[in-house]
């Protein structure tokens, strides 16, 4: 499976990365050597095999409804690039 | 010119925020209302390095939830991550469940406005964190972001689309509502969004078996809404389709003040959410004997309620259905009766629909804080019965427990509304009454008998309506027959 | 001096605890040794802070309080693991370049409640993204022993610290080799935790279900004894696993009499470097000699590793790298006039090729249409490999290797070539992608540059390979 150009710039959009024409060459033809790497999957017989194994048999671990606050919040929103207040600020989203 | 008949397709996805104290995936409170951001921690901020646990209770709420619409809980389910970008996601993706939720099956019976039932079957619930808030008009600089509301636990219940008019929906949304609260799980209340709804729908005609092209309307924030969303957005497809025209899959918001929909700016890029395991949490495992604990532990569900409440208390079907709408009444119903036996059910059913959910109605407020609980309402009661008070006297005396907080007793007492039974005391006023009224006596003898209710009404007068009036009928017609 | 800074970190706990050397001026020598680094081995260093703590070790010691045998010792942690302060969790990327840490990583609490100093915080490649330490926003680290050579990577920095005695010890992140490459290529020791051994809360995230920290240092008795201070369960960490820790050296110096060792033929492929190879078989004949029985064992599906371990990875890492958003901390651009632009422009000045590219694959594979031909299958690859591990370790007590196919290359080499860099990691992927602890070991050098030989044991099985480990360290 190759990857085209236009998907690369779908795909581009859909993780928020900003690549220009020439981004987008380069990376088409990087994705491309990767992917056509990784065909080699398609050798394998995976038939009736788990795609969950390194989950089998745990179970996740359940932690009590009590309130533990966070020691340490002013510096935490400290680091905001923007904020009003407490707020986190970002240009204004139209719905 | 068409004689097509249509009918609705339509399938709801309800978010029902559970009522824990704390978020899905770390210990901040749930806590509405509070300065922004002031409950966030490196998990909820999504801080690099941060990681995911599992709120037990989040879990044994969504479970009993399940239970009580008859769902398959499953022992095995995994969280997913749903890829998305958006300011109040922090981490760029909501942990939710995907391809094993832990529940799937299950119903709701939506009754109709004629009392006729429809069971709409569930597709699955499944657990997901909430996100945090987005305030659009709040700065002038742009959006404002409070994440104190993400990681709130949330089941979404996604049912199949079995609704074919506006008032199923209703029906359907009621009924989900009323078990959520009787369960404890999520307080329902959906203009302060702890309960969300969003609706697919499509229109064919009658007789068609495929369903046509749906549409996704979001943003209704009361049942109402949600009924007048789906009428609007049905007649919208049917006329866009009677003309000739096709409908376009999409994201409508609904707008409550026009009464109308419109496409949503944001939705318009194509979805694609990527989901995959969330390799931070390790699946979750309900064993058997913790699925059958919650099951013991659930509440009688209203349908059976109201059932009971028929049969058990020998109430008329609309007053059962009144009664165990909302389970802090028909508990408050219960108890009363329980401490009342003395006083027929039907009496106590009565009361409390007319007196106390009058009370409840005119302050707004729940039976919780009307001011007379079950006890003292009992106690009001038993004057009744003992023939300390009458009925009449008793709307009075409940009345002033509401104001007071006092006991109907103490409030008898003190205002001496103590019912006068005593014959020697009522036999003097009544011969006062009929040596003061002598032609009404002439009257009566000469075979006048509406005169009677008369003497009733001065006896009455004379006794600020303390006097019991089965001993003054009694004493009337002896002295009068002498 | 330089005895001091070349000591091991058990020899320099000894002078501590005697009393023979103070916590501070043990601190001072160290950060003086740091300042003058050549190698670009550090992104931040703790000056102050980490002086003011040796001072308090001290003045505990001074008042006769019981210390951890520990306290005093200094260390270096590679900039993913956060530390809470001033001094920014860079991870070596612009994205996270202001980026101060508001709490402190499990590891770190474990360290200080060790009373270990924290000297500063390591160069490594982008997110831990990159075989060379090339792939850093803060240049790239050059290699210990030829500074045209790389040191590896990601705990590129790590590693060179260690070697340079610049630190006698390190802390480092392995998510598909990335702490046993840099020590083979750096003529130290490194090992990677069993899957859960170490809890990864405050680990910056690459790929979570291959993520483990560990420890670097000069010695097997050293890396042991780092490993004994992080270890054991977290509860803030859902896969942090309830296992008991048990005492990492007590194996040491018992030799290897009696263990059966698997030499996997995968991993000795024809292709192979000959003097690797050579340096490999060198250590083999140390283990018979120690009384070893050596057996070939197969791990049938070793060839795939690779494929399987950069979709996992890659997938896992489009959706941990999400967050990087300029909302909440780290790096906005100014050029965000509406919020798209706010999100391409931040992440697209911030992130490194290289991240960039990952990225991008973990998307491709996890979107609609491709999830079941890569990220499904990839996974049930790594069901077969996990699988392959469970039979070999059921028929061995340990598996030795080379940790990787050549000696460090040199700088710029394999830049424009990604899927020869990724080849780079072939004999230690499959480790990460089994959960199994695995430790690369020093096996002497190939002109002049160091080739190490990688201990992979059973799961929670640490002690027999470090006491194999240290069977094979030391007179070559």
């Amino acid at each position: 499976m190759a990857v085209s150009r236009d998907e690369v710039a779908r795909i581009a959009s859909l993780a928020r990365l900003e690549l220009g024409e020439a981004d987008v060459d380069r990376m088409t033809e990087e994705m491309n050597a990767v992917l056509s790497y990784v065909e080699q999957l398609n050798e394998v017989d995976t038939g009736g095999v788990s795609p969950h194994s390194f989950l089998e048999g745990k179970s996740t671990p359940l932690q009590p409804d009590t309130v533990k606050d966070f020691d340490n919040l002013d510096e935490a929103l400290a680091g905001a690039p923007k904020a009003e207040g407490t707020f986190f600020i970002v240009p204004r989203v139209i719905e | 010119m068409s004689e097509t008949k249509w009918e609705a397709v339509v399938g709801l996805e309800v978010h029902a925020q559970l009522k824990t104290r704390t978020k899905t995936f770390c210990r901040c409170s749930t806590q509405f209302g509070d300065e922004p951001n002031s409950h966030t921690c490196p998990v909820c901020l999504g801080l690099p390095g941060a990681l995911p646990v599992l709120n037990r209770e989040a879990v044994e709420m969504a479970v009993r939830t399940a239970l009580a619409f008859g769902c398959t809980v499953h022992e095995e389910s995994i969280f997913a991550r749903k890829n998305y970008f958006y300011p109040d996601l922090p981490k760029g993706y909501q942990i939710s469940q995907f391809e094993k939720p832990f529940s799937s099956g299950g119903s709701v019976t939506a009754r109709l406005e004629d009392g006729s039932e429809r069971e709409i079957r569930l597709t699955r619930i499944h657990m997901e964190e909430d996100a945090g808030k987005s305030i659009h008009t709040i700065s002038a600089s742009g959006t404002a972001v409070d994440l104190n509301r993400c990681g709130t636990p949330l089941i979404e219940i996604v049912s199949e689309p079995d609704i074919r008019t506006p008032e199923e929906a209703y029906g359907y949304l009621t009924r989900l509502r009323q078990v959520l609260l009787y369960l404890g799980v999520c307080d329902g209340n959906m203009e302060e969004g702890s309960l969300r709804c969003d609706a697919n729908i499509s229109v064919r005609p009658v007789g068609r078996e495929e369903f046509g092209t749906r549409t996704e309307v979001k943003n209704l924030n009361s049942f109402r809404g949600v009924e007048k969303a789906i009428g609007y957005e049905m007649e919208r497809q049917i006329s866009l389709l009677e003309s000739g025209g096709k409908v376009k899959q999409e994201s409508l918001l609904w707008d409550a003040e026009r009464q109308s929909a419109r496409s949503m700016r944001s939705k318009e890029e194509a979805t694609d959410y990527r989901y995959f395991p969330d390799p931070d949490l390790l699946p979750l495992v309900l064993g058997k004997q913790w699925i059958e604990q919650i099951r013991q532990n659930l509440p009688e569900l209203p349908e059976l309620r109201e059932k009971r409440f028929g049969k058990q208390y020998g109430l008329p079907a609309r007053d059962a259905e009144v009664l165990t709408a909302r389970k802090e009444v028909a508990d408050y119903f219960e108890s009363t009766a329980r401490l009342a036996p003395g006083t027929e059910p039907k009496k106590v059913g009565n009361w409390i629909m007319a007196e106390v959910m009058a009370a409840m109605g005119e302050h707004n407020i729940g039976i919780d804080e009307v001011g007379v609980n079950p006890e003292q309402l009992a106690g009001m009661f038993a004057l009744v019965e003992q023939g300390t008070i009458s009925g009449k006297i008793a709307k009075q005396v409940f009345e002033e427990m509401i104001a007071s907080g006092k006991s109907a007793d103490e409030i008898v007492q003190a205002r001496g509304l103590v019912q006068i039974s005593d014959e020697g005391e009522l036999k003097r006023i009544v011969r006062e009454i009929l040596a003061g009224n002598q032609p009404q006596v002439e009257q009566y003898k000469s075979g006048k008998e509406q005169v009677f209710g008369f003497f009733v009404g001065q006896v009455m007068k004379a006794t600020r309506g303390k006097a019991n009036p089965q001993v003054v009928n009694n004493l009337l017609k002896e002295e009068l027959s002498d | 001096m330089s005895e001091i800074l070349s000591s091991s970190a058990a020899a320099l706990a000894g002078k501590l605890s005697a009393g023979e050397l103070s916590a501070r001026e043990l601190c001072q020598k160290f950060l003086a040794a740091l300042e003058a680094d050549g190698h670009n081995c550090l992104i931040g260093v703790r000056g102050e802070e980490a002086l003011a703590e040796a001072e308090a070790v001290d003045a505990a010691r001074a008042r006769g309080d019981k210390l951890p045998a520990t306290a005093g010792l200094p260390l270096v942690i590679k900039d993913n693991i956060v530390l809470r302060g001033k001094l920014p969790t860079t991870c070596g990327s612009k994205i996270l370049h202001n980026f101060a840490s508001p709490y402190d990583a499990h590891v770190v609490e474990r360290l200080r409640q060790a009373g270990m100093i924290v000297l500063g915080k390591t160069n490594m490649d982008e997110f831990a993204m990159g075989s060379s330490n090339e792939n850093s926003a803060f240049g790239p680290v050059k290699g210990p022993v030829a500074q045209d050579r790389v040191p590896g990577g990601s705990s590129g920095g790590s590693a060179t610290a260690v070697a340079l005695n610049l630190a006698p010890l390190a802390l480092g992140s392995d998510t598909g080799g990335s702490i046993r490459q840099p020590a083979a290529f750096c003529g130290v020791v490194g090992l990677k935790p069993t899957y859960g051994r170490v809890s990864r809360y405050g680990l910056v995230a690459y790929g979570s279900s291959l993520d483990q920290i560990g420890p670097l240092a000069r010695t097997v008795e050293d890396t042991a004894l780092l490993l004994g201070v992080i270890a054991g369960h977290d509860g803030r960490d859902s896969t942090s696993a309830d296992e008991p820790v048990p005492d990492f050296s007590a194996g040491l110096g018992k030799g290897v009499k009696g263990l059966k060792v698997g030499l996997p033929k995968e991993y000795f492929p024809d292709e192979l470097d000959k003097n690797v190879r050579a340096r490999v078989n060198e250590q083999v004949e140390k283990l018979k000699a120690g009384g070893a029985k050596i057996v070939e064992v197969s791990l049938p599906h070793t060839k795939y590793a690779i494929a399987a371990y950069y979709i996992v990875a890659t997938a896992e890492a489009s959706a941990n790298l999400a967050r990087y958003d300029g909302v909440r901390y780290g790096h906005r651009s100014s050029k965000a006039g509406d919020l798209l632009e706010m999100y391409r422009n931040s992440r697209s000045e911030g992130f490194g090729p290289e991240v960039q590219r990952r990225i991008m694959l973990g998307t491709y594979v996890l979107s609609s249409g491709y999830y079941d031909a890569y990220y499904l299958k990839a996974q049930k690859v790594r069901t077969l490999i996990t699988r392959d591990f469970t039979e070999a370790l059921g028929q061995v007590d340990v598996l030795l290797t080379p940790t990787t196919p050549t000696p460090a290359f040199r700088l710029g080499e394999l830049m424009d070539d990604p899927v020869s860099m990724y080849l780079q990691d072939i004999f230690t992927v499959t480790i990460n992608l089994a959960g199994v602890p695995a430790v690369s070991v020093p096996a002497g050098a190939v002109d002049g540059l160091p080739v190490g030989a990688q201990v992979i044991g059973r799961h929670f099985d640490e002690q027999t390979v470090l006491r194999v480990a240290a069977s094979l360290e030391g007179d070559e």
